[in-house]
């Protein structure tokens, strides 16, 4: 019907098959929102980074290995609705930062 | 046939099924899937029509799955209260009074500490006049309201104390064609007259924001608004400009044609990738890689591949007046020239003012319905007036961009900026004539159900014609 040629039928098929593995993906990690967080790898490493807790972007918070979107969302909202964090401890009272999750974020920030 | 156009129209029907059916979603991947196993089987077995269906079919199921988180209808408590929202600045904002809309691509949506999922067009009537950069990500905090404009469900409105937040600056090739943009809108407005700039910032930019009501009303009435859109007309004169330029500085014709390729890509992006402007780079774009590549140039295909780029980037564009207008309008045009044998004679006058004629028939035959269905308006002189508008367009526009290239040279500015403004004064008093000819349109409002009937009979017609063609060559 298409007069393809078979390279070009390859070319289209090998398309067709990201989009449909893309899309499965994201449907999945939209379901399963943890999963994405329990692979990932920090890259930076700890002497390197250190990120003021009371003016860092959304995007310099997510850097931080035991940070994902929400936690880093849930900062700024906190952060934006009660003004700056005097205490790296006062952490503890954004909802999904618990006294382990603190133990693990802390050696990464710093407050101006 | 033309690949890229079936697999677009079959995307396309998908997206307008996912838009109102509701299916799951890991159904349709599996679906697709199915299909994608099907269509490799009997590519192995060559058994051509099977595997070329079923392709078809595998996009079709894709467009259903693309459409999927546009069409999300927010819970119903999240309209209650103040909800967080965090999303780009689409475009430059608009200033209505006290307040200022624009849209903003959204992510997500905070409501009580719970993330929402919505990467969907919100509207935001913003009462805070802050000043805000476009293309940067804000978390915004508001009321959300179930009214939108265009492909937008929800309005937000924020309060004159609600001030957004900046979460992320944007950055990239998208950021830096907007610096530009702005650069070249200062330099715009400093040159030209106020009544007249923003018709510049416009027909070179694409930027509307301060065009004002009356003038879109005079090209409104003349039936000439589709001038004010950037479109494969301005996307022509930018690219024969830099071919011109870079023939003149001594490049080699491939090399031309991949830097005009580039210029011509970040032109798109400068004017903000709207979708008449993609389709244009996009078919620029496989015209230069037809001759690059010494393959044929179809124009139907790269129509194709464009449309479906364009879905693939924002499915939400094909319910976009100005999507639907700007590749109904190129179909119409190339299809036309096809099928009904409009040649090319010679290089005469005359001729070129007959193929202008004809580009604008088949434009308006293909277009007619639903300029009604949009703007309630049937137009019947601009098929004739079209012949003096576009080819002047096109002086106004060459102009411009000599003048933008010439701009260092402060003599030639002030004389280039001083003729330039006559010709538009002189290209809007024509268009004023022409919004008040007495037969210039007449109001009327096609029903969808019209719209449907209308193009059935059309592409059935032209259906007619192609097979009556083949079997006209195959006898003779």
């Amino acid at each position: 019907m298409f007069n393809l040629t078979c390279q070009e039928r390859n070319a289209l098929l090998f398309l067709a098959f990201l989009l449909i593995t893309g899309s499965g993906a994201h449907f999945f990690l939209k379901k399963n929102p943890g999963y994405l967080d329990s692979i990932k790898i920090n890259q930076a490493s700890p002497e390197t980074v250190k990120v003021n807790v009371n003016t860092a972007t959304r995007e310099q918070l997510l850097a931080i290995y035991g940070i994902g979107e929400v936690i880093a969302d849930r900062i700024i909202f906190y952060r934006t609705e009660n003004g700056p964090f005097a205490a790296i401890e006062d952490l503890e009272k954004v909802e999904g930062i618990g006294k382990k999750k603190l133990e693990k974020i802390k050696r990464y920030l710093i407050l101006d | 046939m033309h690949p890229a156009l079936g697999i677009f129209i079959s995307f396309a029907l998908g997206i307008i099924s996912g838009k109102f059916l509701s299916l799951n979603p890991f159904l349709l991947i599996f679906l697709s899937f199915a299909f994608f196993l099907s269509a490799v089987f009997f590519h192995k077995k060559s058994k051509l029509f099977p595997s070329d269906i079923s392709i078809l079919f595998i996009f079709l199921f894709l467009g259903f799955i693309w459409i999927k988180p546009y069409s999300l209808i927010l819970p119903e408590e999240v309209l209650i209260g103040e909800v967080y929202v965090c999303g780009k600045i689409d475009k430059p904002a608009r200033q209505f009074g006290v307040f200022r809309t624009y849209l903003i691509d959204s992510n997500y949506l905070i409501k009580d500490g719970k993330n929402i999922y919505y990467p969907a067009s919100i509207l935001v009537k913003d009462y805070s006049q802050q000043d805000l950069g476009s293309l940067n990500y804000y978390l915004f905090k508001g009321k959300l309201r179930k009214s939108g404009y265009g492909y937008s469900k929800y309005t937000l409105y924020i309060s004159g104390k609600n001030r957004p937040n900046l979460v992320k600056n944007s950055t990239g090739i998208r950021k830096s064609a907007f610096v530009v943009s702005e650069k070249l809108a200062a330099v715009i407005k400093g040159s030209f007259p106020e009544e007249i700039a923003p018709f510049v910032l416009s027909i070179f930019l694409g930027r509307r924001e301060d065009l004002s009501k009356e003038i879109k009303g005079i090209f409104a009435d003349a039936g000439t608004s589709h001038i004010l859109a950037i479109s494969g007309l301005h996307v022509g004169i930018v690219a024969w400009l830099c071919l011109f330029v870079l023939k003149l500085v001594g490049f080699k014709r491939k090399t031309r044609l991949a830097i005009a390729m580039c210029l011509i890509l970040f032109y798109a992006f400068i004017c903000g990738l709207k979708p008449p402007v993609t389709r244009a780079a996009i078919m620029f774009i496989c015209f230069c890689l037809s001759f690059l590549l010494q393959r044929k140039f179809f124009a139907l295909n790269s129509l194709g591949l464009a449309g479906f780029a364009d879905l693939l980037l924002r499915p939400q564009d094909l319910f976009s007046a100005s999507f639907q207008l700007s590749f109904i309008a190129v179909f119409s045009i190339v299809s036309g020239f096809k099928y009904f044998y409009v040649r090319r004679k010679d290089s005469q006058f005359f001729d070129k003012i007959r193929i202008l004629f004809f580009m604008s028939l088949f434009a308006n035959l293909g277009l007619m319905p639903l300029v009604s269905f949009y703007f309630s308006k049937v137009y019947l002189l601009n098929i004739f007036t079209s012949v003096v508008i576009i080819p002047y367009l096109g002086i106004i526009i060459s102009s411009l961009s000599a003048f933008l290239g010439l701009y260092l040279f402060s003599a030639l500015r002030a004389v280039l900026s001083n003729s330039i403004s006559f010709l538009i004064f002189a290209f809007l008093r024509i268009n004023c004539f022409l919004s008040k000819l007495p037969f210039s349109y007449f109001e009327y409002k096609f029903s969808l159900s019209h719209v449907f009937l209308y193009y059935t009979v059309l592409i059935t017609l032209l259906c007619i014609k192609v097979f009556s063609a083949k079997i006209h060559s195959k006898i003779s």
